[in-house]
């Protein structure tokens, strides 16, 4: 993470704004910023905190490699290939719009209450998103880096690799971007169902309790984790995919 | 010139329609032969279907009827003798200079000799742009480095769509004259695509003229010393121009 002054500034404001409604509103409502920093850090400390950050960033990083392993070549094979596009389109743009998320109780059923069903949900409702862009890219490749490669000798292998790849991946980096709040989410639910592990699961307990400042500790730990993947994916994005910037 | 080399390319009775049986016909019995180490050019109007026409040429296409063949052998599929430059240049965005420059010879799984990757990027005035992106060169420079793809696989057959079409006026004079420096010196083949009078009388010691709607040569018009360096400023060189006019003037 770029540590700049328009991000310290950024971060500065929110916690003013923070303080602010606090004066407001009430500690009945709002948590106290020090207090919630000071439990943040204490928690940080405990083994049963750090456990809950690690269920729920396993969660996610599974739920995203399962959804990339599948949209990718099937996103990448629908935009390359007219034929097989034409079977995909009506079954994508009819199940692109359902609310995935009211699957979950059929995925408890199918799969239990244990882990598999909640990466399933974050897989399934990512794994739309990123088919999407996917396909959409592949589609708009450039007919000429088609020609290009073929004339160079390149086969059907070839082109995966040396064409619809690198030229869907800024796309795909920008799917992940976008995904990232809407995984949070949908994380967070799965998290306040059957189970007692995960910041979801927290977070949830805390509000059980009325603990305001439990809450508070929660919340800005499931930030941490959304902002840390679009820093990561930004990341990975300037790192693989430099020619963007000469377009 | 060569007049006596053997045949290389050789198109003949290409009829071809895109989509299904009944849409427009592009070619109606469209035909060329190219001779080893010669230039033709073939010059028509936008969409009077020569691209098409290169693209069977290419082995990028296979022709509704008609034959492709090279060396007397039926062309089915890109060849590694033949190399194609476009008018977009066909360079990969998101591979560097290095990268784009050895593409065709890594997928035909060959290398560049020593020294001879330095040696063409700088006759072809692209030395130390090697680790550029092409969004980061010019069209004239990124012209020079599908060029210096193109000859890297030591083809023996050039073929060029449109090459400098998307250039200045200065710029393309200089890559016409660098390209035919190369030809002259390397020996390929060449067929070269074009709508521009100007480039056809440069490019090509033989031009066939296209018509449009079907697409099918209405004329042959000798071209003797082009590809001699000075031709530009010659008499023959606007002798040609005018002769090109009068072909497709009588075809309007």
């Amino acid at each position: 993470m770029k540590l700049r002054w328009e991000y310290i500034t950024a971060v500065g404001g929110l916690l003013v704004m923070w303080w602010l409604l606090y004066l407001w509103l009430g500690e009945q409502i709002i948590a106290e910023p020090r207090a919630t920093f000071t439990l943040l850090w204490e928690e940080l400390g405990e083994q049963k905190f750090r456990a809950h950050i690690t269920a729920s960033l396993w969660r996610i990083l599974a739920g995203m490699l399962v959804a990339l392993a599948a949209a990718v070549p099937l996103g990448l094979a629908a935009g390359s290939s007219p034929r097989l596009d034409r079977w995909l389109k009506p079954v994508l743009y009819l199940t692109y719009p359902l609310p995935k998320i009211v699957f979950l109780p059929l995925l408890l059923m199918l799969m239990g209450i244990g882990n598999g069903s909640k990466i399933a949900l974050i897989a399934i409702i990512l794994f739309f998103h990123l088919l999407a862009t996917t396909r959409d890219a592949a589609r708009a490749v450039p007919p000429s880096a088609v020609t290009s490669l073929r004339s160079l000798g390149g086969g059907p292998w070839q082109l995966f690799v040396h064409v619809y790849w690198p030229a869907t991946l800024p796309a795909l980096f920008t799917s992940l971007r976008i995904a990232t709040g809407t995984v949070v989410a949908v994380l967070f639910f799965v998290e306040t169902i059957a189970t007692t592990k995960g910041i979801g699961a927290y977070i949830y307990n805390a509000w059980s309790q009325t603990n305001i400042t439990g809450m508070a500790v929660g919340i800005i730990v499931l930030s941490l984790i959304g902002i840390l993947l679009y820093e990561l994916f930004d990341l990975l994005e300037r790192r693989l995919c430099r020619w963007t910037g000469y377009r | 010139m060569e007049t006596t080399s053997p045949e290389l390319l050789r198109l003949e009775g290409i009829c071809h329609s895109y989509g299904r049986p009944g849409s427009e016909v592009v070619l109606a019995g469209a035909g060329l032969s190219l001779r080893r180490g010669e230039s033709l050019a073939l010059l028509g109007p936008s969409g009077c279907g020569k691209s098409t026409l290169l693209m069977i040429a290419a082995g990028l296409l296979q022709p509704g009827a008609g034959s492709a063949s090279l060396d007397g052998q039926p062309l089915l599929s890109p060849d590694p003798r033949i190399a194609l430059v476009q008018q977009a240049y066909g360079l990969f965005p998101w591979k560097t200079v290095h990268a784009n420059v050895l593409l065709g010879l890594q997928l035909r799984g060959r290398r560049a000799g020593p020294g001879e990757l330095e040696a063409m990027l700088s006759e072809l005035g692209i030395e130390g742009k090697l680790d550029s992106y092409p969004g980061q060169l010019s069209g004239g420079q990124q012209q020079r480095v599908a060029l210096a793809r193109a000859l890297l696989l030591k083809p023996e057959l050039m073929l060029l769509d449109e090459p400098f079409g998307a250039l200045d006026s200065l710029t393309r004079e200089r890559l016409q004259e660098l390209l035919l420096a190369l030809w002259r010196r390397e020996g390929f083949a060449m067929l070269t695509v074009t709508h521009s009078l100007q480039e056809a009388a440069m490019l090509g010691a033989r031009i066939l003229v296209m018509d449009g709607a079907p697409g099918r040569i209405i004329a042959e018009v000798d071209n003797i010393g082009a590809g001699e360096a000075g031709y530009r400023d010659s008499d023959a060189y606007i002798a040609t121009l005018a002769k090109l006019r009068l072909a497709i003037g009588a075809a309007a």
